[in-house]
């Protein structure tokens, strides 16, 4: 051990220069994370929401950034004028059912109809003007890329893309 | 977002809340302060990460509370205002001997007290041998003997 003024002091000055850079290297990386977590990054936020329509009569709004069982919405926004016979059908597909559990969906759905593709989820509707907002809440029970069709009676669909952070 | 907006919603109010309490609340700890810690603790736990119990909410609640603390620091470091706010000063309590009655009575410390730092650090028995006791910013009792 290197004696420093009378003192039994195991001090490397040179070592403690390089922690402080590492330090400050750290700090720098923490700050830009929390402004990316800030701006949604990792979960909601501005980064984060997104619109995605098929620009007739379908639009979905999500989050592009998830967390593992943890709580999403999709927002789906349908013209009424898409109902026939009164019921309005929106369809998600197997793949990504699989991969989320469906906690609520608002309004309740009369029906629920199995096709090739997916499940198809009927909704009664009176007045057929206007537009129509119908809430998927889920949690993805998946870690990963999730990818998911929203789809409309008519064979008109919207394709999601989401990340969920474990 | 929404977990760095909790963690720092929930540390602002931490900090305000224990510094109204007073600096003697978290350092001389009694059995009933520790049950209200956990009690805190859990309380705060349920605030910050809502239903959300991914390993990325934790992580973000963890980065924005050590980032705060961290920030904390530079500004304390930068004006010391923040800092006598946030940290108390140190305080005289005893000058040679004579306990300052108003102002141990405002800081809720007590003659008991005293004597115990001083029998604790110093093994002094009486007031009389004590120059001064300064109450000092993190709730602790300093002792500095008269020398015979």
């Amino acid at each position: 051990m290197k004696k420093a003024r009378d003192l039994e002091v195991h001090e490397d000055l040179h070592l403690q220069e390089q922690f402080w850079t590492v330090e400050r290297v750290g700090w720098t990386l923490m700050a830009a994370a929390l402004v990316a977590g800030l701006l949604g990054a990792f979960g909601e936020g501005l980064l984060s929401r997104h619109t995605k329509s098929d620009d007739k009569s379908l639009a979905v709004e999500y989050v592009r950034f998830g967390h593992y069982k943890s709580p999403l919405q999709l927002q789906i926004q349908v013209l009424a004028s898409n109902a026939r016979q009164g019921r309005l059908s929106i369809g998600l597909d197997y793949t990504f059912l699989g991969r989320i559990l469906i906690t609520r969906i608002t309004p309740q759905p009369v029906t629920e109809e199995l096709d090739a593709g997916g499940l198809n989820f009927a909704f009664p509707v009176h007045n057929e003007e206007g537009s129509i907002f119908i809430t998927i809440s889920y949690e993805p029970q998946y870690v990963g890329t999730l990818t998911g069709r929203v789809s409309l009676g008519d064979g008109s669909e919207v394709s999601i893309r989401q990340f969920i952070y474990p | 977002m929404e977990p760095i907006v909790r963690a720092a919603a929930i540390f602002l109010g931490l900090v305000i809340f224990f510094r109204i309490a007073g600096t003697r609340t978290l350092m001389q700890m009694t059995s009933f302060d520790f049950v209200l810690l956990l009690i805190i603790s859990e309380a705060t736990q349920n605030a910050m990460l809502g239903n959300d119990y991914s390993l990325t909410n934790g992580f973000l609640v963890i980065l924005t509370l050590v980032s705060l603390d961290i920030l904390l620091s530079f500004i304390k470091q930068q004006f010391p205002v923040v800092e006598h706010w946030l940290d108390g000063l140190p305080m005289v309590i005893v000058e040679h001997g004579k306990p300052l009655k108003h102002l141990m009575s405002r800081a809720r410390v007590d003659e008991a007290d005293v004597l115990s730092a001083a029998r604790e650090s110093q093994g002094l028995e009486r007031m009389e041998q004590i120059k001064y006791a300064v109450l000092e910013n993190n709730g602790s009792i300093s002792i500095i003997p008269k020398s015979s």
